[in-house]
């Protein structure tokens, strides 16, 4: 589901583009939420408690109130990463857009439809470029997203599975070992033991059997999962320039 | 080392560009090395083989024969992350630039020295940053391996030939000498602030009459001799995020 939010002073415009992004949509088998606010301020207000609430936001620049080149910039202060694309009658602020890194800088006149839909696509393509970040998964009938970068490790026992996260908070869910091994390969992650998948980042000690992440816990390593464990290190580590001491 | 491109039709505007890049490499203390090609094919020649080479890329988005924005594309398509900055003779490509996820597209001679500056000393940051989280110390003995990327060390201290690192809230000892760790350590931003200590320049807070202070309240004795370097380099870094903070 993609979050898409429209935010322009002319209710004209919001419903002309609400529409043919809910087309292209449609027309690309893409699920899109897309929600209109007719002020920069109730849109930065709307998005100041959760910054990446959104996926994508077109912006006007010239509204009554606040100027959508600052509203953009007060929501990239805030960790907005939102593909943002600016939908405006005026060329003058082009220059600034790109302290905001925005996927496209749109006039409405000179904006055919075929255009903004390939922008659409466009910025669609980075939102999922960037989700393949983060770690999916089920809890009960709804579906919960991490990034996997905060998560240190995984604990499994039985089928119950304890994520454990940076901030200190886990969670817990149900599935197989299997499964969560398949959901994890190609991302930096390993199992070291029966009971344990650990985020390669998170290592910072490695002893003859068990290993201590930064978050100060310690993991055992199980003899059949030694050497893949070296050898996984040994591949994530080639990326890092390395001093010896 | 910060590696600076230059892509530019014109030889004596490669020559501008080069002289005030290496002006303020030396006025903020940073280690640049600038590679100048005249076109996209060059550039393209220069970083395929590896692409993660290049930290900042000054290039025109069209220089009269070829597309600098499709280089540029290109150029991300093969995985270059470098920081983007086009410059222009005037604004006709620029809605087309955005497609190559530039940091700024600038007009030649319009731009004020100051922006211009103000514009490098954020990516000479962001890429000093970059390579930092790169970085990693390793320490083996007997079974044990200790990971510690540099970016959260705050400081090492050295008695006799036990060096204690620094980092978070805790502490690691082993032998290793001061002089090869202070060696290995000069890509990185650590200076000699005493006999005994060497200090990463994120990590200090205030420098004083014969000892600093760190972000975290401790304090570390400065020794006399170190004492003008480290001020230098303190007030040098400072004013580098000074200029880097965006407007």
């Amino acid at each position: 589901m993609l979050t898409v939010l429209l935010c322009d002073d002319s209710r004209e415009t919001l419903e002309k583009y609400s529409a043919m992004i809910t087309k292209s949509a449609k027309k690309h088998q893409l699920e899109v939420a897309v929600s209109t606010f007719e002020s920069a301020e109730s849109l930065v207000f709307y998005l100041s408690d959760a910054p990446n609430e959104a996926d994508i936001i077109y912006l006007d620049i010239l509204m009554g109130g606040q100027n959508g080149m600052d509203a953009a910039k007060q929501l990239r202060r805030c960790g907005c990463k939102a593909e943002i694309i600016f939908l405006t009658t005026s060329g003058d602020y082009v220059f600034d857009a790109f302290d905001v890194t925005p996927v496209q800088y749109l006039i409405k006149e000179a904006t055919t439809a075929a255009k903004f839909e390939r922008v659409f696509l466009r910025a669609v393509s980075l939102v999922k470029d960037k989700t393949t970040d983060m770690f999916v998964y089920e809890s009960g009938t709804v579906r919960k997203l991490i990034p996997l970068k905060s998560i240190s490790h995984f604990e499994i026992w039985r089928r119950r599975v304890t994520v454990y996260c940076q901030e200190g908070e886990n969670f817990q869910y149900y599935t197989t070992m299997g499964q969560l091994e398949k959901h994890l390969e190609g991302k930096n992650f390993i199992r070291a033991h029966r009971s344990y998948i650990v985020n390669l980042q998170y290592i910072a000690k490695f002893h003859a059997q068990s290993l201590l992440l930064k978050s100060g816990i310690k993991i055992p390593v199980g003899g059949t999962y030694a050497q893949q464990l070296e050898e996984a290190f040994t591949a994530y580590m080639s990326q890092f320039s390395v001093y010896r001491i | 080392m910060l590696n600076v491109y230059i892509c530019l039709s014109d030889q004596l505007r490669i020559e501008k560009y080069r002289g005030v890049l290496k002006s303020l490499s030396a006025r903020y203390d940073i280690k640049s090395e600038i590679t100048s090609v005249l076109s996209g094919g060059a550039l393209l020649e220069q970083l395929s083989d590896c692409p993660g080479k290049a930290d900042v890329i000054y290039m025109e988005p069209f220089d009269g024969e070829s597309n600098g924005i499709e280089t540029a594309k290109e150029l991300r398509g093969l995985g270059c992350q470098a920081d983007i900055i086009f410059l222009a003779d005037d604004a006709a490509r620029v809605y087309d630039a955005f497609e190559a996820r530039p940091t700024q597209y600038l007009l030649h001679g319009k731009t004020p020295p100051e922006k211009f500056a103000g514009i490098f000393l954020r990516v000479a940051l962001a890429a000093r940053r970059r390579k930092e989280r790169n970085s990693l110390l390793l320490h083996s003995s007997g079974n044990t391996t200790v990971i510690l990327p540099f970016v959260n060390i705050s400081y090492f201290a050295i008695n006799n030939r036990v060096i204690t690192v620094h980092y978070e809230r805790t502490r690691l000892s082993f032998y290793a000498r001061m002089d090869m760790l202070e060696h290995q350590l000069r890509e990185q931003q650590f200076v000699r602030t005493h006999r005994s200590y060497l200090v990463n320049l994120p990590y200090i807070a205030a420098i004083e009459r014969n000892n600093l202070l760190l972000k975290s309240g401790e304090s570390l004795p400065v020794g006399c001799t170190y004492q003008a370097g480290v001020e230098r380099a303190f007030s040098l870094y400072s004013a580098w995020l000074r200029k880097a903070k965006r407007q």
